[in-house]
């Protein structure tokens, strides 16, 4: 049972794509340009389409993305890689800009109303978005279905629309602390997965 | 807050589903808590293949956007800097860097810089003061508590031994230290203030022997009115 060692505990192993990131970061950290171009098109189409997942509005998701990358521009020299990997800190970055926007500009009732709609495929009021949701089913999905019910609706609703741990337990009516312990729980069950990735 | 009860918003906090107050008390308890910080950095990573699946390609003009304002930003951070803009206060404050460099590294999955938190939050408001060198600015917000100084493009070096140092001044004309501005600080232009800016109806900047006062020495050389 000596499982539990992470991948990335000991960094990034060399020549591979997170020690890429990672070195790219470095680089960043000192002020180079071309390497903030670079990482922009490694990473940027992820970085797009987390923001978009949650905002639901290109411009608001560009903006996101913009914010993104000049902080990592301005902050990248204090990224430690043995603390994380490179693309965990940028979808971390990603998704607090992305929930605070989310939060600033619809109400909690729009984004309820909009994961119903999501959970029941009747979201589509245009081909992108139809395109968009094709894509959550399927990948997504996969990686939610296996932390397993009432787990994933917990963790998606938190992570995806953006809600907090109150709102979540509003939406599934359910008390405060069982929304707590379910998206605890969810992440305990994703990491635990991490952990055991070899099985996959 | 218990201990426990502290340990216990660490996930939340990893999907930003804490609400605003939480955020606050739990970055507090977190900048102290080795515990915290592994198990935010551990979520952190297994998040991440919940984006697996989810890219889409941004328009090409945003990487021009993006690469055009990042040729006209400042790094912030003290390592290393090649060719950012030469420091046009002197290095006189240098012994303040070390408490500012040390907590990012150790609090990588902090939030966005405090900094950032403070100049984003939605109650943000600004303030400020001419002076010879251009705008000095002072972002304040209430619901973080804390207060964001901006300095000119352009401001007069410290003496040697000497550093700037920013005060909260009170309705009654009381002094209260917001910090000596770090070596990051100049040139980075921006610094988070120390301490709530809470019933400060000025910020004002004073010229103090190196490691700063407990009280200013001398007359403010800039003063940025509160509300």
């Amino acid at each position: 049972m000596s499982k539990g060692e992470l991948a990335g505990e000991q960094g990034p192993t060399a020549g591979s794509p997170a020690a890429e990131l990672a070195s790219l970061l470095r680089a960043v950290g000192r002020g180079e340009e071309s390497a903030l171009a670079t990482l922009y098109d490694l990473t940027s189409p992820r970085v797009f389409g987390l923001a978009l997942r949650i905002v639901r509005d290109r411009g608001i998701a560009e903006e996101v993305v913009q914010e993104v990358y000049i902080q990592v521009w301005r902050q990248a020299a204090g990224f430690d890689p043995a603390r994380g990997s490179a693309l965990a800190w940028l979808l971390t970055l990603t998704h607090r800009r992305a929930v605070d926007r989310v939060r600033s500009e619809q109400s909690q009732t729009d984004r309820l109303h909009r994961y119903e709609l999501l959970e029941r495929g009747q979201h589509h009021s245009s081909a992108e978005e139809e395109g968009q949701a094709r894509i959550d089913a399927a990948a997504l999905r996969a990686a939610l279905d296996m932390i397993g019910e009432p787990h994933r609706t917990a963790v998606a609703l938190a992570y995806l629309e953006g809600l907090t741990h109150r709102e979540v337990a509003d939406h599934e009516s359910i008390p405060l602390g069982t929304a707590k312990t379910r998206i605890r729980d969810g992440l305990s069950k994703l990491r635990d997965r991490m952990r055991g990735g070899d099985q996959r | 807050m218990t201990e426990d009860e502290l340990h216990d918003l660490a996930p939340l906090y990893v999907v930003d589903a804490l609400d605003a107050d939480e955020v606050v008390t739990f970055e507090d308890h977190l900048r102290g808590c080795t515990s915290c910080a592994d198990t935010v950095a551990e979520l952190s990573e297994a998040l991440v293949p919940l984006s697996e699946g989810l890219e889409v390609a941004p328009p090409p003009q945003l990487r021009q956007r993006v690469l055009a304002q990042a040729a006209t930003s400042a790094t912030v951070t003290p390592a290393h800097r090649t060719r950012r803009r030469a420091p046009v206060w002197l290095a006189a404050a240098a012994a303040a860097v070390v408490a500012a460099g040390g907590a990012w590294a150790a609090v990588q999955w902090l939030d966005e810089s405090p900094t950032e938190q403070v100049v984003q939050a939605e109650d943000a408001q600004r303030h400020s003061a001419p002076t010879d060198g251009g705008q000095l600015v002072v972002v304040t917000s209430a619901a973080r508590d804390r207060a964001v100084i901006t300095l000119p493009e352009v401001v007069e070096s410290p003496e040697r031994e000497q550093v700037y140092q920013a005060w909260f001044i009170g309705e009654d004309g009381s002094a209260r230290s917001a910090g000596v501005l770090s070596q990051d600080a100049l040139e980075g232009r921006e610094a988070l203030l120390t301490g709530s800016p809470r019933g400060a109806k000025a910020v004002a900047l004073t010229v103090e022997p190196a490691g700063g006062s407990t009280q200013p020495t001398q007359d403010p050389f800039a003063v940025v009115p509160l509300g």
